[in-house]
C-alpha cells in the first residue's frame, strides 16, 4: 500500500488506484477532450455497461447523457426513473432523474474497483449529442492528472474503504 | 454483512450477469475501430449516429433512438456495441454543471 499525499482530506490508511484514460478528439480540428473509460452499474435495473466520460473537473456531479443511457436501460425504464430535478449547465438547466448507481474504473486482472454514487440521468430530450461526463463528486477521491501535450489523462484515486470485486 | 459489503456483492453479480469482463475486450475492439476509421467513416455517414461492433458498422442513422431500437433488433450484444455521432461540424462543448 502506497502512502498519501500529506492532505487534510485524506486518511491515512487510504488505498490507492491508478487509473488511465485518454484523449479523444470531438470533430475534426477541434480540440481533444480527456475521457476515462468507466462500467455504470445502476443497481435497480441491474445493468452494467461501459461509458467513455469526459473527465469534467467544472461540474459538481456525475451525468449520464442519452447516447449512453439508451443503451443501458430501455426506453420503458426511463419512465420508473425518480427524483427528477433541474440542474444548472451552461446554457440553460437540464431534466435529470437521479438514480444510486456505481462508476467502476477497471483494474488488471478483470477487477474493478467500484464508487458508489448518485447517478444524474438526462432526460431523453436532452440533446444526444452532449457527452456524459465524469464529475467532481468522483474526482474529489484523487488526484487528476490531464496532460493535453502528450495525450496522458491519470486519475489516482485514494480510498480509504474501497469497493474491489 | 453490512449494507456496504452487499452493495459489493450485489455490484459482483451485475458484472457477472452482464459478462461484463468479457465486454471489455469487444467494446475495445468496436470502439478502436471507430476511433482509427474515424475519417473514413465521417465521409461514408457524414452527420450520423453510427453503432459498432466489433470492426464492422452495424448500422446507422440520423436519430439516435432508432438506431439505439435497431442495434437491440440485431440480437448483437449492446455491451459490445460503440456508438457514436459522426460529425464536421463544430460543436464545441460546455458541459459543467452545478445542482
Amino acid at each position: 500500500m502506497k502512502k498519501p499525499p500529506s492532505s487534510s482530506r485524506l486518511f491515512s490508511d487510504s488505498q490507492k488506484f491508478e487509473i488511465h484514460g485518454f484523449y479523444r478528439q470531438g470533430y475534426p480540428g477541434g480540440p481533444w477532450r480527456p475521457f476515462v473509460r468507466v462500467a455504470v452499474a445502476l443497481p435497480r435495473f441491474s445493468v452494467v455497461r461501459q461509458v467513455d466520460m469526459l473527465v469534467d473537473s467544472g461540474a459538481d456531479i456525475t451525468a449520464l447523457q442519452p447516447r449512453d443511457s439508451l443503451l443501458l436501460l430501455e426506453e420503458a425504464q426511463f419512465s420508473q426513473l425518480r427524483e427528477r430535478h433541474k440542474v444548472q449547465g451552461i446554457g440553460g438547466f437540464t431534466n435529470f432523474f437521479q438514480e444510486d448507481a456505481a462508476i467502476g474504473f477497471l483494474l488488471a486482472g478483470d477487477r474493478i474497483c467500484w464508487i458508489p454514487v448518485v447517478m444524474n440521468i438526462a432526460e431523453l430530450k436532452a440533446p444526444s449529442g452532449i457527452l456524459s461526463g465524469l464529475g467532481n463528486d468522483v474526482m474529489q477521491y484523487g488526484i487528476t492528472h490531464l496532460d493535453a501535450i502528450n495525450g496522458t489523462v491519470k486519475i489516482e484515486l485514494w480510498l480509504p474503504h474501497p469497493l474491489v470485486t | 454483512m453490512s449494507n456496504m459489503d452487499m452493495f459489493t456483492q450485489q455490484l459482483k453479480t451485475i458484472a457477472e450477469q452482464s459478462k461484463l469482463a468479457e465486454s471489455v475486450a469487444v467494446f475495445e475492439q468496436s470502439r478502436l475501430y471507430i476511433d482509427s476509421n474515424r475519417d473514413k467513416l465521417l465521409k461514408q455517414y457524414p452527420n450520423r449516429w453510427i453503432a459498432v461492433h466489433k470492426e464492422k458498422v452495424l448500422a446507422t442513422d440520423k436519430d439516435l433512438q432508432t438506431l439505439v431500437g435497431i442495434i437491440r433488433k440485431s440480437g448483437v450484444r449492446l455491451e459490445y456495441v460503440a456508438v457514436e455521432l459522426l460529425t464536421n461540424e463544430k460543436t464545441p462543448v460546455l458541459l459543467s454543471v452545478v445542482l
